[in-house]
């Protein structure tokens, strides 16, 4: 059983996130679940992906996020040209003091949108990636902290378009959450074409966080009880995507623990004391789809994501 | 988390179902009667194709109908729906029917279990070590199929399916073991088996026409088998009794059917010391007469011995039996009563002129001495022309004068029966003693082998200074016959059992392994009777145990196998306690589900919940406090005695 003072902690965290998302809503009209699993993904203190089309929103999105949780924003905008020390820093000789002073780059920032990260080659990807996944960075053989909390939001325009290089499994893999935006519907659309420019709103909005609350939140949410029935529902999905024919390869055990963390954060943004089956099925297909590759023959594949055939078949314990 | 309902693609099952059928089926076709066996045919036709597809399945009226022509065949073919047979037929018929009719799992459950007990009903015909390795693949065959039923994702292959049902086939031997040594036997057979069961059988029928024992001379069946205490005594003196013919029509012998118990007690004489002690383990032959020794001395105490010396049993022997008896080569019975002298003096009145001549001259020349005309009858025998055949001629009316003075070819049963009808109408009273002659030392075993071949007929003839003395007319014309057995009489080869004609000592071998075998089947599986039982306890240094002691030790021993098997699933982590919670949270699902709820596995409590909501407005509220309840139990951290009462009476307390 959970002590009262820690329950009160937490109803105070859940109170301050509601309020997040309400004012990231304001903003981003008719995207509330896409809105609430950003901010899962940032409790769960993952980094995440938007794949979509230019101009749904992705960059808003990212943008009013980071003010409404009062973090250090940076925006890296990725093109074919750009250089790994573009994103990282480099070091310049000051002929004052005679010494190399290492000029710090985007990276360095709590917040970072990372924009069109498949447009940029390869090595400059992977530069981002790696900080992404140490939360530090080696240059010139000298390792460098990143500040804390440290959250990613990458974008990426789908696959198909001209001057892409496409993320690989492995990086893949590294984000906590892969969202679709996709088109407001017809009311919210009517909002964005009456209201004002959106970009402009987000200066008028004011924090609702920062970045010493958001590592508690961060904190409390790691440390919600799940029970061995939720472990199993887990192991059973686990278990599932390995042993079916219908994937290329089963999830990987940081894709089991993802899965679980994502799950956690949801239930303090909803305000349980432990996590329900619900939520994991509620991040599955942000956290799932993009992890599990299925076979191209299945005729069903088609219409059927890997999170939605996998919560129809596994049975919850 | 629910109630799936079990419906179940109708293709796949059914055609192993109709295979278990037909193999189930296929030691009952010899004992169908024609017309059943049509009916058969054409049910494992149809529903072959019916499965595959090709004819419809045939709607729930037909049904009946075809239910009602199958019970009305049998009345009409049998003259009765129930007995053996047409029980089983029956079973077998509406197993195939039911075929038609699966629509749940439980309907494929139900005719496994029928192919369980046709299975089993197989033992009634035959109860061969052959019946008992086919009752064990078909319940091999049929625990696969259970397995298949178990199977719902289908995930498991034919082979692995075999592969289960043989462990858990091998995993139920112990149990099996332990219910066979200590199940208390009750003698004599469980229950009376109806009278069709194994209406062909082989071995000495009631009534004996001259031809009858040459037929079962080309049958290498064992009719039974011998264990001596002692070494054998010689060939010449095996002479194995089982019933006396007194009666005679001319025609045929029959035994003298007057009530056996008016009569005065049986009297034998006998020395003391010359016992010839040992054991007979019969096959069945469906009669109730035992064969014994000559001259028998002692018997088990549940047979009986009339006064003609035949061994009774209470029952037909319609499975193996064992039995102890003793028999005295000097001993002799001499008991006549005034009745009987008379029955053993009667012959047909205006048969066999020729015959009746030559036994009044034969009694004129020996003046009425009685041995004298034994003596006289068989050197007639062996001075004239006569043979020992088994093809010979058929006779006409006069049967005895056709034989004595035209054909003078003829077997056992010929001889035996001229000489009686002599002696008889000489004035001496003389019957006809029907048994088995002989017999075989198997060398592995050392059991002595007595088969149909070995079927003989012999007479008794009455001396009043020395009772009834056996005299075998046959030993006047073939000796050899009795001295060294039925296949050095000199006989037509061709007529006797393939097995006979060989003589080569690899295939002897083979042949004495195999009945030790089946020998050892019969001993100890088949025969494993009370009495053995207990010798088996005493064996074992138990002493005596009576029934209930057996019931006791039963009991123990099935309750050591369930604890050790407990013990077992327990500690490889097979087995999770009940949990009261997910116990009753399961009741409340299956309650909503009967209303018409949708309930899958994989829904979460609170996708059913909104679904409720939306079907059920009225119930919302219980049901959410009844899912929130569950879900701090399962998924969080309050589980305690008393929160579990909490959930419990609030899903006992549930009002629809």
């Amino acid at each position: 059983m959970s002590s009262v003072p820690e329950q009160k902690i937490r109803t105070a965290a859940t109170a301050l996130l509601a309020k997040a998302a309400q004012s990231i809503s304001q903003i981003i009209l008719g995207k509330e679940t896409e809105v609430r699993l950003a901010l899962t993904c940032l409790v769960a203190r993952g980094h995440l992906l938007i794949e979509d089309l230019p101009g749904v929103g992705k960059t808003t999105l990212a943008h009013a996020i980071a003010k409404v949780m009062g973090l250090d924003y940076q925006r890296i905008q990725f093109t074919s040209d750009l250089l790994p020390a573009d994103v990282l820093g480099v070091s310049v000789y000051n002929r004052d003091t005679a010494k190399f002073e290492f000029h710090p780059g985007p990276v360095f920032s709590r917040f970072i949108l990372a924009d069109e990260v498949n447009r940029a080659t390869p090595k400059t990807q992977s530069a981002l990636l790696e900080a992404m996944e140490e939360q530090q960075v080696t240059i010139e053989g000298e390792t460098r902290e990143l500040p804390k909390p440290f959250f990613v939001i990458a974008t990426q325009n789908p696959a198909h378009q001209i001057g892409t290089y496409p993320l690989p499994e492995s990086q893949l893999d590294r984000f906590l959450m892969r969202l679709h935006l996709g088109f407001p519907d017809r009311d919210a659309e009517r909002e964005l074409l009456k209201g004002e420019q959106r970009r402009d709103m987000i200066e008028y909005i004011n924090p609702v966080l920062d970045a010493g609350k958001l590592l508690t939140i961060q904190k409390q949410a790691a440390s919600l009880h799940a029970s061995d029935a939720l472990l199993d529902y887990v192991q059973a999905i686990l278990e599932f995507s390995r042993h079916s024919d219908k994937f290329v390869s089963g999830l990987s055990p940081r894709g089991g623990l993802a899965l679980l963390s994502a799950a956690r954060a949801l239930a303090l943004i909803e305000g349980s004391d432990y996590v329900l089956p619900e939520h994991i099925k509620q991040v599955l297909p942000a956290v799932v789809n993009h992890r599990l590759q299925m076979h191209a023959n299945e005729t069903d594949s088609v219409t059927m994501t890997a999170a939605a055939y996998i919560a129809e078949t596994v049975p919850v314990p | 988390m629910a109630t799936k309902s079990a419906r179940l693609d109708s293709i796949v099952v059914p055609m192993p179902l109709l295979a278990g059928l037909v193999l189930v089926g296929l030691p009952l076709y010899a004992y169908l009667s024609p017309i059943v066996l049509w009916y058969v045919f054409a049910l494992t036709v149809w529903s072959a194709l019916a499965i595959i597809g090709k004819v419809p399945i045939p709607s729930g009226s037909i049904r009946l109908l075809l239910a009602m022509v199958i019970v009305g065949a049998l009345y009409v073919s049998y003259g009765a729906v129930f007995g053996l047979i047409p029980g089983t037929s029956m079973v077998l018929l509406l197993a195939y029917l039911k075929l038609f009719e699966i629509k749940t799992r439980r309907d494929i459950t139900v005719i496994i279990f029928l192919g369980y007990f046709l299975a089993s009903s197989l033992f009634f015909h035959s109860q061969s070590v052959w019946v008992a390795l086919y009752v064990i693949v078909l319940a091999i065959y049929f625990t696969s199929l259970l397995v298949m039923v178990a199977d719902r994702n289908a995930s498991t292959s034919l082979l692995q399916r075999l592969k289960i049902a043989l462990r858990m086939v091998l995993q139920s031997l112990p149990l099996m073991l332990i219910m066979f040594v200590l199940f208390p036997r009750i003698p004599g057979p469980l229950w009376q088996l109806p009278k069709d069961a194994q209406s062909a059988s082989t071995g000495l029928s009631e009534e004996m026409t001259p031809g009858d024992i040459n037929k079962l001379v080309a049958s290498y069946d064992v009719a039974f088998r011998v264990k001596f205490d002692a070494p054998p005594p010689d060939n010449r003196n095996l002479y194995w009794r089982g019933l006396v013919l007194s009666d005679y029509d001319g025609k045929t012998w029959r035994r003298d059917n007057a009530p056996d118990w008016t009569r005065p007690e049986v009297e034998i004489y006998q020395q003391a010391g010359d016992d010839i002690r040992y054991r007979v383990t019969l096959e069945p032959h469906q009669h109730n007469w035992l064969y014994a020794l000559e001259l028998i001395t002692g018997f088990d105490d549940n047979y009986r011995l009339t006064r003609e010396l035949q061994l009774l049993s209470n029952n037909l022997v319609s499975s193996v039996i064992s039995y102890r008896a003793q028999a005295s080569l000097q001993a002799s019975n001499h008991g006549l009563y005034p009745p009987e002298r008379r029955k053993n003096l009667e012959l047909p009145a205006g048969y066999n002129p020729k015959t009746l001549a030559l036994a009044q001259a034969m009694r004129r020349t020996a003046a009425g001495n009685p041995r004298a005309i034994v003596q006289a009858v068989l050197q007639y025998f062996s001075n004239q022309e006569f043979y020992y055949t088994l093809t010979p001629p058929l006779l006409g009316n006069n049967a005895m004068d056709d034989f004595l003075f035209k054909s003078r070819r003829g077997f056992c049963e010929h001889y035996a029966s001229a000489f009686t009808t002599l002696m008889r109408a000489a004035g001496v009273p003389t019957r006809i003693v029907l048994g088995y002659q002989g017999g075989e030392i198997n060398p592995v075993d050392e059991y002595m082998i007595v088969r149909q071949s070995d079927a003989h007929a012999w007479t008794e003839v009455w001396l009043d200074d020395q009772g009834w003395m056996r005299v075998d007319p046959t030993a006047a014309v073939a000796p050899q016959r009795i001295e060294r057995g039925i296949q050095s009489a000199g006989l037509e080869k061709q007529y006797l059992p393939g097995l006979l004609q060989v003589n080569s000592d690899v295939l002897n071998r083979v042949r004495f392994v195999w009945d030790s075998f089946q020998n050892g089947w019969n001993q100890w599986v088949v025969g494993f009777d009370e009495q053995k039982q207990l010798k088996l306890f005493k064996m074992l240094g138990l002493g005596d145990v009576s029934k209930s002691d057996l019931m006791l030790y039963l009991v123990v021993a099935m309750s050591f196998v369930g604890l050790l098997v407990a013990w077992w699933v327990i500690r490889s982590g097979y087995y999770q306690p009940r949990d009261r919670v997910r116990y009753y949270y399961r009741y409340f699902l299956k309650r909503l589900s009967r209303q018409g709820l949708e309930i899958t596995e994989q829904d979460t409590s609170q996708e059913m919940l909104t679904r409720l909501k939306i079907k059920f407005p009225d119930m919302a509220e219980q049901a959410s406090n009844i899912v929130k309840q569950y879900q701090d139990l399962i998924y969080g951290q309050s589980r305690n005695r008393g929160t579990e009462k909490t959930f419990v009476r609030l899903v006992r307390t549930f009002r629809i």
